[in-house]
């Protein structure tokens, strides 16, 4: 006696997902009916906004930014092996790398380990056979399409090949690292036959296709548990060669990507420094590239309050219309969305959302000597044990901290005390056209509908001066995974 | 066939075995189903009730019985006298003795209460169903279900691997 599919369906969706993935081992026709459904994807799917992850410090440590009511998430991640401050601060890698859906890909020393903070589960990554991959780590996380997760290895453009040492030196040097660098006077004084063969080898790698036809990615998969060679094969043309690449104006111009990466609607997305995205396939191996919206009137060049010229990036992220592309720099923002990119057309259309310059309300927040009227409604919590008094003071509602963001002058951003990099791109909300920003003492939300910007809270934990926010790497929003399918045998 | 019997209007339910039986309304609307039958005005004669055997008819009749809201002259009167908080954990007990039949006659009283849509009584019978494929071995729900382990010892091996960062 069997219940029908319907029924089933009912009861099982109330099984808890560890227990419904156990289940799938039962028979084939619950395997099925759960997989089928998808049952265990729905509870894995990502929550509403919790808060912010804001990196501190030369990438050695998080604080989490939330609203004042909620109870703190640890940003420290502290639940992990070998977290403490002191491991830290002689750690040279000791932070998160990624993120993707709720879940963190966190990297200590020769560790790498995938960790839930809600649940605080966590894996520890197996040590691949082949060595530690090169390139860039990002997680892939997608929960309307698989339970497991990936973490998968991009390998940048190809270094130039190092000219040969000339004279050739008595002993072999030690290590890895070539004695000299590329240099055209010092290749031009080389013998010939050393250049000519030099010069050979440096086109032979420079007249190949980038990004490659078939891209060589390593890839750890939690269903088969190791790592693999994958190769992603692209669909349509290439972006140019790797000759093309080592003179790159995007390059030379100092346009960067910040190295984001998006799952969105069975695909993941990387912007590349090299000024272009890629989209990967999650369900067949294949890629395409996608141009990003040239930057006719390139964003003026920017200096911070030190004087310090301040590289543009670009920046991917998801929020309610899908993928946001930003070209930020200083305090200018620049954002698009992106139309119309599907499996079979990868030729997007760029509608240019909104373009502002934060200076002048950024400088007026600053001058107008409104101490103590900043009604702060998130807060940071840095500390290891988290912080006990949280009052809700109600975001969202109330204008009282909302800044002007038209008129007004305002040029000068010299307060003694006030001096900033400019303004940091914190992340997008993942539901509603909102931006969060930071500088080194503040955080605010912005709204792309009505261009008004909102005072949050202190961002500068008072008790620890040595802290300065890292302007680039994962500040990311935070949207729980509820639930996951990590390891228990660390639960609390 | 509708009557009134002590000014409470009463409903005639009939399972496809033919056993009919007189309830009242308010015990009937506890379907959903029902209620919308009564309220689309369907149900002047005995409404028939399909699928639902006789025997599983009574045990959900009997069910709505104690699960309809007292409400009416009696009804205020035994609320006086039993605290609400009383009276949930009554109906509580209630229900865990209800519950306890066998797995082919829950399977059943599952598939009424899911037609005659009745929110209790599905949460209630489908409840107990999860806890026995929560709290037991995989053995022990496949003896429940009397099913078999259908899987080649390949797709065993599969099925293990992709479940196996979950259950180190």
């Amino acid at each position: 006696m069997d219940l029908p599919d319907e029924l089933l369906h009912e009861v099982l969706r109330r099984v808890p997902p560890r227990r419904l993935a156990a289940c799938r081992r039962v028979c084939r026709n619950w395997r099925d009916a759960i997989d089928g459904r998808g049952l265990v994807l729905e509870h894995l799917a990502p929550g509403p906004l919790r808060g912010i992850f804001v990196n501190f410090s030369y990438n050695k440590r998080h604080g989490f930014f939330s609203r004042a009511a909620t109870p703190p998430i640890d940003g420290s991640l502290g639940f992990l092996p070998n977290t403490s401050r002191a491991w830290r601060e002689w750690n040279r890698h000791c932070n998160i790398s990624d993120h993707c859906n709720g879940l963190i890909l966190f990297r200590n020393g020769r560790a790498t380990y995938v960790c839930n903070p809600w649940t605080r589960r966590w894996a520890k990554l197996p040590w691949p056979a082949a060595g530690f991959p090169h390139g860039r780590q990002h997680l892939v996380f997608d929960p309307t399409l698989s339970v497991h997760y990936r973490v998968m290895c991009f390998p940048g453009v190809p270094k130039r090949p190092s000219p040969p040492v000339y004279p050739p030196p008595a002993k072999k040097p030690r290590g890895r690292y070539s004695l000299v660098t590329w240099n055209s006077t010092y290749v031009e004084n080389l013998p010939l036959s050393l250049r000519e063969s030099y010069e050979q080898e440096v086109e032979s790698m420079g007249s190949m296709e980038w990004p490659p036809y078939s891209y060589a990615v390593q890839m750890f998969s939690s269903a088969t548990g190791q790592w693999e060679d994958r190769h992603f094969v692209r669909q349509g043309d290439a972006v140019t060669t790797v000759a093309g690449m080592w003179s790159n104006p995007q390059l030379v111009s100092g346009v960067h990507g910040r190295h984001t990466g998006v799952c969105w609607q069975g695909a993941f997305y990387i912007v590349r420094f090299d000024g272009f995205i890629m989209r990967f396939s999650l369900l067949e191996d294949k890629y395409v590239t996608i141009k990003t919206p040239t930057l006719a009137h390139k964003l003026a060049s920017h200096t911070n309050d030190y004087g310090c010229h301040i590289t543009p990036y670009l920046y991917l992220g998801k929020s309610k219309q899908g993928l946001y592309l930003t070209a930020h720099g200083g305090y200018e923002l620049r954002i698009w969305i992106m139309h119309g990119v599907s499996e079979s057309c990868h030729m997007p259309e760029w509608e240019l959302k909104h373009q502002v310059d934060f200076k002048p309300s950024f400088s007026r927040f600053y001058t107008s000597n409104n101490t103590g009227k900043e009604v702060e409604s998130w807060i940071l919590d840095i500390s290891e044990e988290g912080l006990n008094d949280r009052v809700d003071q109600g975001w969202d509602s109330g204008d009282d901290s909302i800044i002007d963001t038209e008129g007004g002058t305002g040029n000068n951003l010299q307060g003694e005390t006030k001096k900033c990099y400019g303004v940091h791109l914190l992340g997008y909300h993942p539901y509603k056209e909102i931006i969060f920003l930071g500088n080194r003492y503040n955080g605010f939300a912005y709204y792309l509908g009505s261009s008004k910007l909102q005072y949050l809270g202190k961002l500068y934990p008072a008790r620890d001066t040595l802290l300065i926010m890292n302007s680039d790497i994962t500040s990311f929003t935070y949207t729980p995974c509820k639930d996951d399918l990590l390891p228990a045998q660390n639960d609390r | 066939m509708a009557t009134r019997e002590a000014g409470k209007k009463m409903i005639m339910l009939k399972s496809p075995d033919g056993m009919e039986f007189e309830v009242e309304e308010a015990v009937a609307m506890e379907s959903q189903t029902i209620r919308k039958m009564i309220e689309d005005d369907c149900a002047d004669t005995a409404i028939l009730i399909p699928n639902i055997n006789s025997k599983i008819l009574s045990r959900v009749i009997e069910y709505c019985n104690k699960h309809v809201p007292t409400t009416g002259a009696t009804g205020a009167a035994a609320s006086d006298t039993v605290a609400p908080a009383a009276l949930a954990e009554d109906l509580k007990i209630w229900d865990a003795e209800f519950i306890k039949v066998n797995r082919a006659t829950r399977f059943d009283l599952i598939q009424a209460a899911s037609y005659l849509n009745i929110k209790g009584l599905l949460d209630l019978t489908s409840q107990t169903t999860i806890d026995t494929i929560s709290d037991n071995s995989l053995e022990e729900i496949r003896s429940f279900l009397s099913t078999k382990n259908d899987y080649l010892p390949e797709e065993e091996q599969t099925i293990r691997r992709e479940n196996q960062w979950a259950f180190q």
